[in-house]
């Protein structure tokens, strides 16, 4: 399978987190995004007319969008990571897949206006930010309450995969994290998962690497 | 209007493969700036009316708000006709333009912010280097550093020790040498060229010249890409947000020996736009 | 650098940025880049006094002369940050004082609201509840409590 990738898309970040977590290999095939603006040029713009990466192409299959892609990588690993049967996790899994779409246009807008000279309302993208984060602070509040830890049950799923990065990055577009302790408690439970791989900006779990001073007094 | 040392330093304003005919407005120490590409190869920059003087080099056009005294500093090495020239593009940050150039000197940082790339926790002491202000040239030196990497390069193939050289020739640049994997006694050429747009935001423009025969172009922009990214979210919690001139109020250790020369080449000029003279 | 970005290994705080390491007294207990280096005593991040109370995390600039006030049979239930002011936030629970905490009806529930106007138009409310809350109980207040917050923040706006 080849990933059209690029190193700061936290979109291509999804796909490359989830096949590490399901320990899935992909080739990798990077995209100067930025400055070459390349996924708007002919080549990708073959495959994906939408000119947005990431692209997945397995054999003569291309998929084009985040979601449908981390749903392609889960069905092939026993669907684990996928809704289950019951019709209320169904939807509700599809519920915070279509939530992710409103993280990467406010979150990931204010992103790129303040990172990478994107044209765009950064106070309008900041308030709609703050309103998804609210929800999904909400939210995982209440799962807490129930002893889930996740999106949909105490395991993790696709849905957590897919609203994870942006949510993590929210800061490179001015938005704090500190009012979300419910967010950072799954954010951590998500950087702890086996085979959790970073992408600039959000670091990995330094504590859970074996202490190389372990001799040192408390 | 401000009135110090650093209006009469060059800086970097753009990609001159990305200039805009149609003018990109743009802020350089505070002031506005419009930066206008040209079909016929002669790019401009103005400033309330004033055209500023420009210079084209290192594939970025640089201009200056005064009267430089002296031309923009060259990169002989970077000539090399073999060497690939990378533009890796801008990336904004929301810190003193004094930090950003203070963080690219810094190497105890690399096992903690560049795991297992730059550095690895296993590793992280910092040997005793060469720090000096060259006065003949004005400019700051840090030699004979050596750090051991993970993956030092996209380039090198596992770890090694690598040896750096660090130099200062402008207050909002800065040039690093380093060892070059495939070819051993060369050295690559990596340089931070930072636009100071206020005192706590700044556009930061990183660029190589490399001797890389092997790795796609696109592949060099995204290790770099990934190590500055790594570097931006450190430099946008720094507190205070101004770089400290007082010696009083940071603890420096002997891994910040550049740092400290850094802050005493600026202080000895001014150049303190994006500085904190007192501990506040 | 913040040092809410670092990590906690065993019982020292290591910041981010360059590793160096700090105990609970706030004092520098390793410096990496000089594995070999004692850290001088002088070398502290500067501690402030915390203490822990119904599930609270209390702090101040220096140590107060009283510990903080305990609400018993209370323990806190979740915070949010409302963009308003306390004063705002105190109106619009029309709650009595009571020891430092504002007691209001949430979601047809006593419950005890601790407030931390942090910046100006920013306070960091917490609200505690019985301790034998069931669950139900706590997602309407938890609800009540959002509710709360669009008003506070709709006053804002309007005025």
């Amino acid at each position: 399978m080849i990933l059209y990738d690029y190193i700061l898309s936290p979109s291509c970040y999804k796909v490359r987190l989830l096949a590490s977590l399901l320990g899935a290999p992909l080739d990798l095939r990077p995209v100067d995004f930025h400055p070459g603006r390349e996924h708007k040029a002919a080549e990708l713009l073959a495959l994906n007319p939408a000119g947005s990466i990431p692209i997945l192409v397995d054999g003569d299959l291309v998929l084009t969008e985040s979601a449908a892609i981390l749903a392609y990588l889960a069905a092939q690993k026993g669907g684990y990571w996928l809704a289950g049967d019951a019709p209320a996790a169904i939807a509700r899994h599809q519920q915070w897949l279509d939530f992710s779409h409103r993280l990467t246009q406010a979150l990931g807008g204010a992103r790129l206006v303040e990172m990478l000279h994107f044209e765009g309302d950064l106070a309008a993208l900041q308030t709609r930010g703050v309103a998804a984060l609210r929800e999904l602070e909400a939210a995982l509040f209440v799962q807490r309450l129930g002893g889930q830890s996740y999106l949909i049950r105490d395991t993790p799923s696709i849905a957590d995969i897919a609203c994870f990065p942006y949510v993590a990055l929210a800061p490179d577009g001015s938005i704090p994290l500190d009012p979300y302790p419910s967010i950072r408690i799954w954010m951590r439970a998500i950087r702890a998962l086996p085979g959790f791989i970073e992408m600039p900006g959000i670091h990995r779990r330094h504590d859970l690497a074996p202490d190389p001073f372990a001799e040192v007094p408390s | 209007m401000t009135s110090h040392a650093m209006r009469d330093a060059w800086y970097p304003v753009g990609l001159l493969s990305g200039l805009s005919e149609g003018g990109k407005d743009s802020l350089l120490l505070g002031e506005n700036i419009t930066v206008f590409g040209s079909a016929t190869g002669a790019p401009s920059v103005e400033c309330s009316g004033r055209t500023l003087p420009v210079v084209r080099r290192f594939g970025h056009l640089w201009t200056s708000l005064g009267t430089p005294d002296k031309d923009l500093f060259t990169i002989p090495e970077a000539d090399h006709p073999e060497r690939v020239r990378v533009d890796v593009g801008v990336v904004r940050v929301k810190c003193s333009p004094l930090r950003a150039v203070e963080n690219f000197l810094d190497i105890a940082h690399f096992p903690f912010v560049h795991t297992d790339i730059l550095g690895a926790e296993s590793h992280p002491e910092v040997s005793e280097y060469k720090v000096e202000i060259r006065d003949e040239v004005d400019e700051v030196w840090a030699t004979k550093v050596e750090f051991f990497q993970p993956q030092a390069a996209r380039s090198a193939g596992g770890g090694i020790t690598t040896e750096y050289m660090y130099r200062v020739p402008a207050p909002t640049c800065a040039v690093l040498y380093k060892t070059c994997p495939p070819r051993p006694g060369a050295w690559d050429v990596i340089a931070l060229f930072v636009q100071p747009l206020t005192e706590d935001l700044c556009d930061v423009w990183p660029w190589m010249a490399l001797f890389d025969d092997e790795s796609a172009l696109t592949d060099l922009i995204h290790f770099q890409q990934l190590i500055f990214l790594q570097d931006r979210s450190i430099l946008e919690n720094q507190i205070p947000k101004r770089l400290p001139l007082d010696p009083a109020k940071e603890t420096p250790t002997r891994a910040d020996l550049t740092s400290v020369a850094y802050r005493r080449w600026l202080k000895r000029h001014n150049f303190t736009y994006g500085a904190q003279l007192v501990a506040g | 650098m913040r040092l809410s970005h670092g990590f906690v290994r065993g019982e020292t705080l290591s910041c981010i940025y360059h590793g160096w390491r700090f105990g609970a007294d706030g004092a520098c207990r390793k410096i990496p880049a000089h594995p070999a280096l004692v850290p001088p005593r002088t070398i502290s991040c500067g501690p402030l006094p915390v203490a822990e109370c119904n599930g609270t995390v209390w702090a101040a600039a220096k140590r107060p002369d009283h510990e903080p006030v305990a609400y018993d049979g209370y323990m806190a239930l979740r915070s949010v940050v409302i963009a308003a002011s306390c004063a705002a936030v105190e109106t619009a629970c029309q709650g009595a004082r009571a020891h430092g905490a504002s007691k209001t009806r949430l979601g047809g529930h006593d419950t005890l609201l601790v407030m931390n106007g942090y910046a100006p138009n920013a306070v960091l409310v917490i609200v505690l509840v019985a301790e034998t809350m069931p669950v139900a109980g706590r997602l309407a207040i938890s609800t009540a409590l959002e509710a709360l917050r669009r008003t506070v923040e709709t006053w804002g706006r309007a005025a």
